[in-house]
């Protein structure tokens, strides 16, 4: 019952592979509180394109489930328990991201994935393409909050405005006029860079 | 908001996996409610995958069992069918098989009756619905013969020769048959019993009579005191004399001729002006007719 009170992140392997074993629910109750959202966040970075937030749920709980058929194959020794859980997030979202696509006849993820050696404008593009993601989030960062949220919820979550609205503690109309700040803000950031 | 404005944010989603991180631990998007439909997914697949789990492994050796039962069934099964085959076929066998309805030559009717009777006794040991219906042939027989038995019997002694039969067919044919011959027989006995209105005794024989047996023709005298005679060959122009007495059926002759032998024969039909009687020595049929005056 220690365990319990620890959290997943406090327990041992053995601990929480008992813990799995004995009462599932109780596991997964933990390991959802814990990296749920982490997970969540990991599998919206795949499949947020071409799914829908439903999807993203269904998806979430894949992950969770071969956490628990594959839960004798984690050791400690090979990194840790989040580490684990990303490696499965990803390889689940990829899976999704699959479905999705083949069923909606969409892009398929293949398409990202360079077959012939990254010539050197490639390379430069990629670059490139890289320093920009980084700078915008840096820029999203920096617009302070609730702005920062706002665009993160709205733009990387797809969350509605209501949605935010109550999150945030704000009305609709805030949010939307706040967002619609934050976003020229982003522009003139991105713009002078 | 323009086109190219909304394209960069767009590419928000392509974050590297340190920005992923800091996504989870600072913009949080699961609330109880968005947890608690995960769990409640994760619970159901849990239960779900335990049938589908493709990774189950199988280990040991199931020890094969032969499956003793059913070879003892078997077992059991072909001695039944064999018995069964070796029971039907002796039963076949005696049901169909031709039983020698034979009825022996008797020296009275009575006689004949007890072979026959003897025989349908052997039939009864055979099948039990033969039995039923040869004992009721025999009840036909044993009623028909008994009546004609006292009507004859108690007046004359006779001889009744009844001729083997051999049927093919099944045993209550052949006992029928046998029922309508005897029947036949016997009504020709009862037939010559009643045309007989005299009775056998030395009165009967006196008199002239002319015997023929094919061959030869005699001519027999019996005399008046009822105890012997003269007989003459008219082939061989012999005449000897003889004495006879008569014991039922059955007369015995002693002739007085040269080699004095006896001979006895059996009366095998009369009436007042014949008699036909069997020799025993030669078997021969000697008919005598009476000389009218």
């Amino acid at each position: 019952m220690m365990a319990y009170l620890q959290g997943v992140d406090n327990m041992n392997d053995p601990e929480w592979a008992e813990l799995l074993d004995k009462s599932p629910g109780e596991a997964y109750r933990q390991l959802i509180d814990t990296y749920g959202n982490y997970v969540y966040a990991v599998v919206i970075s795949k499949i947020g394109r071409c799914g829908t937030r439903e999807d993203v749920e269904d998806c979430v709980s894949d992950v969770f489930v071969e956490l628990f058929k594959n839960k004798y194959k984690y050791s400690a020794d090979g990194g840790s328990l989040k580490s684990f859980i990303s490696m499965i997030a990803k390889r689940r979202a990829i899976d999704m991201f699959r479905q999705l696509t083949a069923r909606r006849e969409g892009p398929s993820i293949d398409d990202d994935v360079t077959v012939l050696p990254p010539s050197e404008t490639d390379i430069e593009e990629d670059t490139e393409k890289r320093l920009y993601k980084i700078k915008l989030w840096d820029t999203v960062r920096s617009l302070g909050e609730p702005d920062s949220s706002i665009i993160i919820y709205q733009y990387y979550y797809d969350c509605s405005v209501r949605e935010i609205a109550e999150k945030l503690s704000m009305t609709a109309d805030a949010v939307q006029k706040r967002s619609l700040r934050a976003r020229k803000k982003i522009g003139q950031l991105l713009g002078k860079g | 908001m323009n086109k190219h404005e909304k394209n960069h944010l767009a590419e928000l989603k392509d974050i590297d996996e340190r920005s992923v991180e800091e996504v989870s631990q600072y913009y949080p998007m699961l609330g109880k409610s968005a947890k608690k439909r995960i769990l409640e997914k994760c619970l159901e697949k849990t239960n779900i995958s335990e049938f589908v789990d493709d990774e189950d492994t199988v280990s040991g050796t199931e020890v094969y069992r032969r499956p003793v039962l059913s070879r003892v069934l078997g077992i059991a099964a072909a001695i039944a069918a064999a018995f069964g085959a070796v029971t039907g076929t002796i039963y076949l066998n005696r049901h169909f098989n031709t039983p020698e309805v034979f009825v022996s030559e008797g020296s009275s009717g009575q006689g004949a009756l007890i072979n026959t009777t003897t025989k349908n006794d052997e039939i009864k040991e055979t099948s039990e619905v033969t039995v039923i219906v040869t004992e009721a042939a025999t009840e036909d027989v044993t009623a028909e013969v008994s009546v004609m038995i006292q009507e004859t019997m108690s007046q004359y002694t006779y001889s009744t020769t009844f001729t083997s039969s051999t049927t093919s067919t099944d045993t209550t044919e052949t006992t029928e048959t046998t029922t309508e011959e005897t029947t036949d027989e016997n009504e020709v006995t009862t037939e010559t019993a009643t045309e007989a209105a005299v009775t056998l005794s030395p009165e009967f024989f006196i008199g002239t009579w002319y015997a023929s047996n094919g061959s030869e023709t005699r001519e027999f005298d019996f005399y008046s005191d009822g105890t012997g005679g003269r007989v003459y060959n008219s082939s061989n122009e012999e005449n000897f004399s003889f004495v006879y007495d008569i014991k039922g059926n059955n007369v015995n002759f002693r002739f007085m001729s040269a080699e004095m032998e006896s001979a006895s024969a059996v009366i095998i039909r009369y009436d007042e002006e014949h008699f036909s009687l069997q020799w025993a020595e030669s078997g021969m049929t000697e008919s005598f007719v009476k000389k009218t005056a």
